[in-house]
């Protein structure tokens, strides 16, 4: 049975912004909102010889309290281009994913491999079009045709194409690490530990950030290398006692055994319950 | 605190309710006249015009580039679509040939994410088609 509703027009569908006053005026009344959970976090991209790194660390927090000790917050957007995301956590996941469906929609209506610079143009006028509000910072690298690109974009829609970038709360520590060690054209191994270092600058300098580091690793060659975890950075530490008594430590005195006699007064049985 | 003077003022439709200008009580509720003119929301009247202002660069644009007869023909291609292949505003309607006019057969927006499709709400079919007819209560 439908529910009725007094419109004259059925809206759209998108965000709806009906709670709106409704939350206001709780808010006076002295409620106070819930806290999204947030990748205050270290997310961070180089540009090397052989194409881009992308490096993350792996903590979620609700203001502070750790929500997720190893999420994920490498994303794909393209068999050749992924996306690190800083911010309300639902807001980056959501904007990757849409942004990644509508470009396997434009491969498979074009048929060519998807450009970095495609990805960035959709992402900076989604996030343009809600002014701010949702809040997702993004370091966004990949390879095509044109050769190895990364953009940074801001949560009001700017962005910026430089050969190594920072975003989140731990991005000073993370640049500050790009800043001393950066050389253009780096080694491959060389460039992997200076992602680490950076991300790690921001793990230990930072309450926001935490736990492991994530690299993504996207080649000259459009092969991409996910390495999840690339260094437990954190360990947690390993109980080094047991309170558990064992077995045996007391000593049975007697033992003494009941039967418990019943009847059986009545049998049923059930059919299979109808789920349809 | 969200405060109204703020956010620019909602432009409802200067169409008021009623034959006579007043809102319908007993269709739009008690209200107070301060919420038809301020939003809770900075994003509230932008996303409402958002499709109409895209569709209007959208027809500059090609105005701009092609001539005035790239935007007559799609306009003529959508008026024919709309009078042909439109149900009743009540009725539920998957608006395909729009959507592929308009290019959105091969997008995915937030409106797919946060859509209507699968609502279990239908509006009343007596007020929708009075207000596509423009009768107005008295």
């Amino acid at each position: 049975m439908a529910t009725t509703l007094t419109c004259v027009e059925i809206p759209n569908g998108g965000f709806t912004f009906d709670n709106c006053t409704r939350n206001a005026h709780l808010e006076k009344k002295g409620m106070v909102a819930p806290k999204t959970r947030k990748t205050g976090t270290t997310i961070v991209g180089m540009v090397f010889e052989g194409g881009v790194i992308l490096g993350a660390d792996t903590r979620a927090t609700e203001d502070t309290i750790v929500a997720d000790k190893n999420c994920s917050k490498i994303h794909y957007i393209a068999p050749n281009i992924y996306c690190c995301g800083a911010g309300t956590a639902a807001d980056t996941e959501m904007t990757t994913q849409m942004i990644s469906s509508n470009l396997q929609l434009l491969r498979y209506n074009t048929g060519r491999p998807t450009r970095v610079a495609t990805a960035n143009r959709m992402l900076k006028q989604y996030l343009y079009r809600y002014q701010g509000h949702v809040s997702a910072a993004l370091v966004l690298g990949g390879v095509d045709c044109n050769g190895a690109h990364l953009y940074s974009i801001h949560p009001h829609g700017s962005t910026d194409k430089l050969p190594y970038v920072t975003m989140g709360s731990g991005s000073l520590a993370a640049m500050a690490t790009f800043e001393m060690g950066y050389k253009p054209n780096m080694k491959r191994p060389e460039a992997m530990k200076l992602v680490r270092d950076a991300v790690a600058a921001g793990i230990f300098n930072d309450l926001g950030s935490g736990s492991n580091v994530d690299l993504c690793i996207i080649g000259n060659n459009m092969k991409v290398e996910y390495l999840r975890p690339f260094d437990v950075a954190n360990e947690k530490g390993v109980r080094q006692g047991n309170y558990k008594y064992k077995p045996g430590t007391t000593e049975v005195l007697s033992k003494v055994v009941k039967p418990i006699k019943f009847d059986i007064v009545s049998e049923t049985v059930q059919e299979a319950m109808d789920t349809s | 605190m969200i405060r109204g003077d703020k956010f620019e003022t909602k432009q409802f439709s200067t169409e008021a309710d009623t034959e006579y200008g007043v809102t319908s009580s007993l269709r739009s509720g008690l209200g107070n006249v301060r919420s038809n003119f301020v939003s809770s929301h900075p994003l509230e009247k932008s996303e409402r015009e958002y499709d109409d202002k895209m569709k209007q660069m959208n027809f500059n644009m090609l105005r701009n580039s092609q001539g005035i007869h790239a935007p007559l023909r799609k306009q003529m291609e959508l008026t024919a679509i709309n009078k042909a292949t439109t149900r009743l505003p009540f009725l539920p309607t998957s608006n395909l040939s729009q959507d592929i006019l308009n290019g959105n057969d091969a997008c995915i927006s937030i409106q797919d994410n946060f859509s209507h499709e699968d609502s279990e709400i239908m509006g009343d079919p007596h007020l929708m088609m009075e207000h596509k007819l423009g009768l107005k209560p008295l």
